[in-house]
């Protein structure tokens, strides 16, 4: 059998496409975050925000007018950095969890990991009144993210405990165990959230649906850290979930510490979800949308897959947010809502793609 | 060496081998027979260094196999297991070169050895096609060529003396015979090369050919251990198989050979 003649699958996957994917991806991102500051409810035109940027980039804020500083510096510029860090981190979440999990459904909002990290943050809300302000000063902004860290944490681990049988992660098992994983912290929370006579508190919608409207550079800079670890561990975990795809033994076969690669990706993962709920409320299938687009356009490697994911994942979110803002304003539709009428139908799809094999 | 020494393995509490002891030296086809459940590929994990015996050493030129990184043990030993399964749309080549790269070749030298290595399997010009779209054999294939890149890429890594070991559960499964006939060449050309190949068979006349050493399993023990010609007579096939079949001759080679269309029924243990 000479193979040539009978493989009708020419068109290549080349490094290249990755490389490419990164560089489009990061064009679509400046593009995006470029509207992003543009638009908006104050009428400051894509022309007066490039002048101020450049203004304040070269002679310092002072050079500007009060009312455009604050509108650009402080009002749409923490929140375009916010939107494109939690976007990122659940693009990056989202792939990494999907490649440890060895399924494309696996998204850190549908299991329940979101809305676990979401529990605790409320419950440091509501219970611990008062904690932030008896912390040493400056640790203040990271006590929300590192509840909310703790919370995922311990959402994917009970995930993954009720959903493994004899070391295989049933799929079926883990998305009905993420449902009710979901309905039960969402019970939880509303009803703290129910009982809290709290100023801090803000109201439910912000839990379950998200919102960036709260953006401020002392939330970003909070949530920072521990989006880092996933960002930093990312490029050397690729060629771990490349090899996982073919399951745990082979990976084990081609030199991957298994062990170490699960307890390292579920850690970061949970802390870059807990970062990103604790200053966004629950934002659901940017993680499953952004890995799942590039697969389709650059195929699963996950070397060009991470990278690619995190800036498809902040373009996605970014755009969501500037839709969120300006569909009905002078309101603000909770971000959410956007994102699952994109997310929503894709996953529906590769559930239909999947439902023989689903029961496996 | 590859070497197992008086081991003993527990799964789930039931013990599936016990005090095996098995070798595998540089350029050696040893072909692992037995019946289903006799614990073959389990066998084949403990020398993969994927489970650890509870009694007994699994050993890579005399160190534990547990005390080896899986890094270092990648670049010493390769796995084809039986039909693994694949969670994302990776193209053969794809997955041969991650073959390749566990071996320790950089990224570029390690899409020539994948390219190579699916030549080496016949299936050039399937470099692009997603695994998923491959018939089994034709995946089986792949598995075969992403384990003989990871020994290559070994091979080039300078320290060209230290031998490589190539462990194949059942490399002929749901392969055609022409290309049955083809994998078990590439393990003789790969040990000819100063590889250890150790290869899980069924088909006893196939193993007969191919191996340099036949290691038989039932019930978890080593039953037999030795050249085809030595160890296979009627009393292996009972011992092994439970069957009493007649071991024939083929006239010219003088090599043992069976005939499974003329088994009885059934015959005693």
């Amino acid at each position: 059998m000479r193979a040539s003649a009978l493989a009708p699958f020419p068109a290549a996957r080349p490094r290249r496409l990755g490389r490419a994917s990164i560089l489009v991806g990061l064009v679509l991102l400046a593009l995006a975050a470029f509207a992003s500051l543009s638009l908006g409810a104050a009428g400051l035109g894509p022309a007066a925000v490039a002048r101020a940027l450049g203004t304040a980039l070269g002679d310092g804020r002072a050079a500007l007018d009060p009312t455009t500083a604050a509108i650009v510096l402080d009002i749409r510029l923490p929140r375009a950095v916010l939107a494109i860090l939690v976007g990122a981190a659940l693009g990056l979440s989202g792939a990494v969890m999907q490649g440890l999990f060895r399924n494309p459904l696996a998204d850190p909002g549908l299991v329940g990991v979101s809305s676990g990290a979401a529990l605790a943050a409320v419950t440091v809300i509501v219970l611990g009144r008062g904690a932030e302000e008896r912390l040493p000063p400056g640790l203040g902004p990271y006590l929300l993210p590192v509840a909310a860290f703790v919370g995922g944490l311990a959402a994917t681990l009970v995930l993954k405990r009720l959903a493994t049988v004899s070391g295989r992660t049933s799929v079926a098992a883990m998305l009905l165990v993420g449902i009710a994983l979901t309905a039960l912290f969402g019970a939880l929370t509303g009803l703290l959230v129910f009982v809290a006579d709290d100023g801090q508190l803000r109201e439910l919608t912000f839990w379950t649906m998200g919102g960036l409207g709260g953006a401020t550079w002392v939330k970003a800079l909070g949530a920072l850290p521990l989006m880092l670890p996933l960002a930093c561990a990312a490029p050397f975990m690729a060629r771990g979930l490349n090899a996982a795809a073919l399951g745990e033994a082979e990976a084990f076969h081609l030199g991957i510490d298994v062990e170490r690669l699960k307890r390292l990706g579920v850690l970061a993962v949970a802390a870059s979800v807990g970062a990103a709920v604790a200053v966004s409320g629950i934002i659901g299938f940017v993680g499953l949308l952004a890995p799942h687009l590039l697969r389709v356009a650059v195929g699963p490697d996950h070397r060009a897959l991470l990278p690619a994911s995190a800036l498809l994942g902040a373009t996605l979110l970014l755009l969501a947010d500037l839709g969120a803002r300006t569909l009905v304003a002078p309101a603000e539709l909770p971000i959410g809502i956007l994102t699952a009428c994109l997310g929503a139908p894709v996953f529906l799809w590769l559930v239909l793609k999947r439902r023989a094999t689903l029961g496996a | 060496m590859l070497d197992a020494v008086d081991c003993s393995v527990s799964l789930g509490g039931a013990p599936v081998l016990s005090g095996v002891t098995i070798r595998l030296g540089p350029g050696e086809v040893v072909a692992v027979v037995g019946a289903n459940g006799a614990g073959k590929s389990t066998l084949l994990r403990l020398l993969a260094g994927e489970i650890a015996p509870s009694a007994g050493a699994a050993r890579l030129d005399g160190r534990p196999l547990s005390t080896l990184h899986p890094r270092a043990l990648a670049r010493r030993r390769a796995v084809m297991s039986q039909a693994s399964q694949l969670a994302f749309s990776f193209t053969a080549a794809e997955i041969v070169a991650f073959g390749a790269e566990a071996g320790g070749a950089p990224r570029r030298r390690g899409e020539e050895l994948a390219r190579r290595a699916l030549a080496r399997v016949d299936l050039a010009g399937f470099e692009n096609r997603p695994v998923s779209t491959l018939s089994g054999g034709q995946a089986q294939r792949v598995h075969l060529a992403r384990a003989l890149a990871q020994v290559e890429a070994a091979e080039g890594d300078g320290d060209g003396g230290v031998p490589r070991f190539l462990l194949l559960d059942e490399p002929t499964a749901s392969l055609d015979l022409r290309h049955q006939l083809h994998a078990l060449g590439v393990a003789r050309a790969m040990a000819a090369r100063g590889l250890g190949v150790l290869a899980i068979l069924h088909d006893l006349n196939l193993a007969i050919r191919a191996a340099d050493r036949i290691v038989a399993l039932a019930g978890g023990r080593i039953v037999a251990d030795g050249a085809p010609a030595e160890v296979v007579d009627d009393g292996f096939v009972a011992r092994v198989y439970g069957l009493a079949l007649p071991v024939g001759r083929a006239p010219a080679p003088g090599i043992p050979f069976i005939l499974p269309q003329s088994a009885p029924p059934s015959a005693p243990a």
